[in-house]
């Protein structure tokens, strides 16, 4: 194989953290007040991929939102640096909801520092795939899929007797009088892949792309932080030295980190109790990773296959829907770029119906689609669909421009990404 | 699981998990026994978890005097987190002061004015059938009377309460209290929406508000043809209930039969709730099934139906796998216990 045809992989990590973060908020979970610092550093992190003389880039970043602005500036600036095709820059996120700032107030300062943070951002995500095809080398990858023997994403509705859904993140569901408690509203999320990336012949990987369904929501501290994934991410790469982690979430949608709950009061204890959560989440997911890391059966793949959809363009007029589906195939494994609010039911029927045996779903791309349930999760209610869609189809087809997803979408999403893995495959 | 019945659910109460130790207090609560006052009280003082709102329940339900000094300072101060985004904290707050209430003391009207006069889902949907149903006594009427139709659906455009199935069952059931005609053309309107359980719960709640002629033609309607077993299952028990015994028997067949496990339960439990013993056969068969909440419910239902000699057949529930199970079971049985043992 020639050195441009031959299968290699190059990471970089950059540092994503706000530079003035007291004069911003995290987005999410309506904090009141400015931050008072950063817990851990937030961080993006990329990987270069070159198969068959082609290249690609999967990217994953301790962020709760990444707006379909900045994917298109990624992808042009990464394909002007590194001239790769535009379209294969997959973008991902946690959906950690202690990143992604806003300002804290209307002051020039805090836009000044939120404009800051997020040039930050974008130049983080750039810098990391600029240097990830850098540092290119020949390389094998391996997938496995471990299954989690203790708590950690668990599925966040609860069910009541009379049918519907109430919350349970944080301090548990509400069970109004009368009420029996039946039972969690949905599976919860107890698997997940990763992507191992070692030197060939090497017996340490020195990447880790790991794919988890899960809403990183422990509590709205007033802090930045990378919550559980950064905690996993921290974990693995001191367990494994060398080694670069990467974590995405998917499928999150009615997934929480609350299975350590309740929480104490007050913010000294509440920031203690909040470190030492994430580090036990990220405990109990490594202690399953780890021994779950291929020791055999690396393959370098020879060609990748990519495909890239999106319904911009497509969606009706005044809609604020927005789709971006981007995956790429690398002999047995799908890498997918999708959205990120789907429920985990949806990301079990792409596993099973997939034609690859390894999937690696990445979500939290740029798409909006809101919370995205079966049909039924729409009429068990909850706060993910409680503003709609409407309570009947005509009130529906009255707005359609509204971002947030229809009882098809979900069914639509699944089936795409199918239809273009079977096309990849 | 053990024993003295009455026991198993009280240990519930220190339960790790906070839905045993929430369903033990909602069981020790229908049981209504002087006994499990002591650890209610400890069990609202100590749980951080949003579900021990049964628990202030529980305690209104057996109707203590001596629990609302430990009650009432509680409304302010729930001891759990405080997601003021949300409504858990509100809840257990409200439980808390509506469990006042029912206890004929006013230490939690303050809170729920607050809540009321800002028009707070709290008040109007997750307790607004609670607080229709509070005995008629001077500091629970005032708040009675300010859950009408109107207050329940004429609601601000960032509120959620009626695009939100959950809320808007709450508020169905609300409607059937009211029993106004307003609240009844509301009724008939939330009984063709898409949500299976608010059209379920409508179709209740109509003919127990007003059981006229059109009204059961609407539901036996719903009964005979919507597309969900849910609905047709709680239409049927709603017309029973209504005294059209004979729609019953689609609810037997449900409960044996039923896809979905969740519409087995449902149809179970209304057949506990019509009482009588014609469907005893089948409610027996369902404490088998391989659902823990359709035997739950069948032991439920068994309990309601008053059958001869039940005993034999729900004792094995008192050994299921299930701990939910076996506090149904316990329940069951504590019943039987508690005339001696208060």
């Amino acid at each position: 194989m020639s050195a441009n045809g031959e299968f290699q992989i190059g990471v970089a990590v950059r540092d994503i953290s706000p530079p003035q973060p007291t004069r911003l908020k995290p987005t999410g979970m309506g904090r009141l007040v400015p931050t008072r610092g950063v817990l851990d550093p937030l961080r993006v992190e990329a990987m270069a991929i070159r198969a068959g003389g082609e290249l690609a880039f999967v990217t994953s970043s301790d962020l709760r939102t990444v707006w379909i602005e900045w994917v298109q500036e990624i992808r042009e600036a990464v394909a002007a640096r590194t001239g790769c095709d535009p379209g294969r820059v997959l973008i991902s996120g946690t959906h950690n909801h202690c990143s992604s700032p806003e300002a804290a107030d209307d002051s020039p300062e805090a836009k000044a520092a939120l404009e800051a943070a997020n040039r930050k951002i974008i130049d983080g995500f750039i810098d990391a795939c600029v240097e990830g095809a850098g540092s290119l080398r020949p390389a094998e990858i391996a997938t496995a899929t471990f299954t989690l023997r203790e708590p950690v994403g668990q599925n966040r509705r609860f069910r009541l007797s009379n049918g519907t859904c109430v919350n349970t993140w944080g301090s548990g569901p509400v069970i109004p009088p009368g009420m029996k408690a039946v039972g969690p509203g949905g599976p919860d999320s107890d698997r997940a892949d990763v992507l191992v990336a070692r030197e060939v012949g090497a017996e340490r990987p020195f990447a880790l792309f790991i794919s988890y369904p899960s809403h990183p929501h422990l509590c709205a501290l007033p802090y930045f932080s990378g919550e559980f994934p950064g905690a996993v991410k921290r974990r693995v790469e001191r367990l494994i030295p060398g080694a670069t982690a990467m974590q995405a979430s998917h499928a999150g949608g009615n997934i929480d980190l609350h299975c350590i709950h309740p929480m104490p009061d007050g913010e000294p204890a509440q920031v203690q109790w909040f470190k030492d959560s994430a580090e036990l989440l990220a405990e109990r997911f490594t202690r399953d990773l780890l021994p779950a890391i291929p020791t055999g059966g690396y393959s370098r793949p020879s060609k990748m296959r990519h495909e890239y959809w999106s319904t911009e363009g497509a969606e009706p007029a005044g809609s604020k829907r927005l789709t971006v589906l981007n995956a790429v195939a690398l002999g047995d494994v799908a890498l997918v770029s999708m959205p990120g609010e789907l429920f985990i039911e949806l990301a079990q029927d792409i596993h099973a119906a997939s034609p690859f045996p390894h999937n690696i779903l990445m979500g939290y791309n740029g798409s909006r689609q809101g919370y995205v349930p079966r049909p039924l999760g729409f009429e068990q209610g909850s706060y993910e669909v409680m503003r709609g869609p409407s309570l009947t189809v005509e009130e529906d087809l009255a707005q359609p421009s509204s971002v947030r997803s229809r009882i098809e979408t979900g069914r639509e999403i699944t089936a795409k990404i199918l239809e273009i893995l079977h096309r990849l495959r | 699981m053990h024993g003295n019945a009455i026991d198993v659910l009280v240990n519930g109460l220190g339960s790790e998990d906070r839905i045993v130790q929430s369903e033990s207090a909602r069981l020790l609560g229908e049981l209504g026994l002087p006994r499990a006052v002591d650890p209610l009280i400890e069990y609202v003082q100590r749980s951080r978890f949003h579900a021990k709102g049964t628990g202030f329940w529980a305690l209104a339900q057996i109707g203590e005097a001596r629990a609302v000094p430990a009650i009432r300072p509680m409304v302010n101060a729930p001891n759990c987190y405080d997601d003021w985004y949300w409504y858990g904290c509100k809840s257990v707050r409200a439980a808390a002061a509506v469990s006042l209430l029912a206890l004929a003391d006013d230490g939690g009207a303050a809170y729920l004015t607050e809540l009321a006069d800002k028009g707070d889902d709290t008040f109007y949907a997750w307790f607004g059938p609670t607080i229709l149903h509070l005995p008629d006594n001077p500091p629970a009427a005032g708040f009675r009377a300010r859950i009408t139709t109107d207050s329940l659906v004429n609601v601000g455009e960032r509120s959620a309460r009626l695009t939100n199935p959950g809320t808007l069952a709450m508020v169905a059931e609300a409607l059937g209290l009211v029993a106004d005609d307003a609240a009844c053309e509301k009724l008939r309107e939330l009984a063709g929406v898409r949500s299976r359980y608010v059209r379920g719960q409508a179709a209740v709640s109509l003919l127990a508000a007003a059981p006229t002629e059109d009204n059961t033609g609407i539901v036996a309607a719903l009964a005979a043809s919507d597309a969900t077993d849910f609905v047709r299952i709680k239409a049927a028990y709603a017309v029973a209930k209504a005294g059209r015994r004979e729609y019953a028997a689609a609810i037997d067949t449900a409960a044996r039969s039923a896809e979905d496990t969740f519409d087995a339960a449902t149809a179970v439990e209304a057949l506990g709730l019509l009482g009588g013993t014609d469907h005893e056969a089948t409610i027996c068969a369902c404490l088998g099934h391989a659902e823990p909440y359709v035997r739950r419910c069948a032991i439920e239902a068994i309990d309601r139906i008053d059958c001869t000699d039940a005993t034999g057949a729900v004792a094995g529930g008192r050994k299921d796998p299930d701990v939910l199970v076996r506090l149904q079971a316990a329940r069951f049985f504590a019943a039987g216990e508690g005339v001696a043992q208060t």
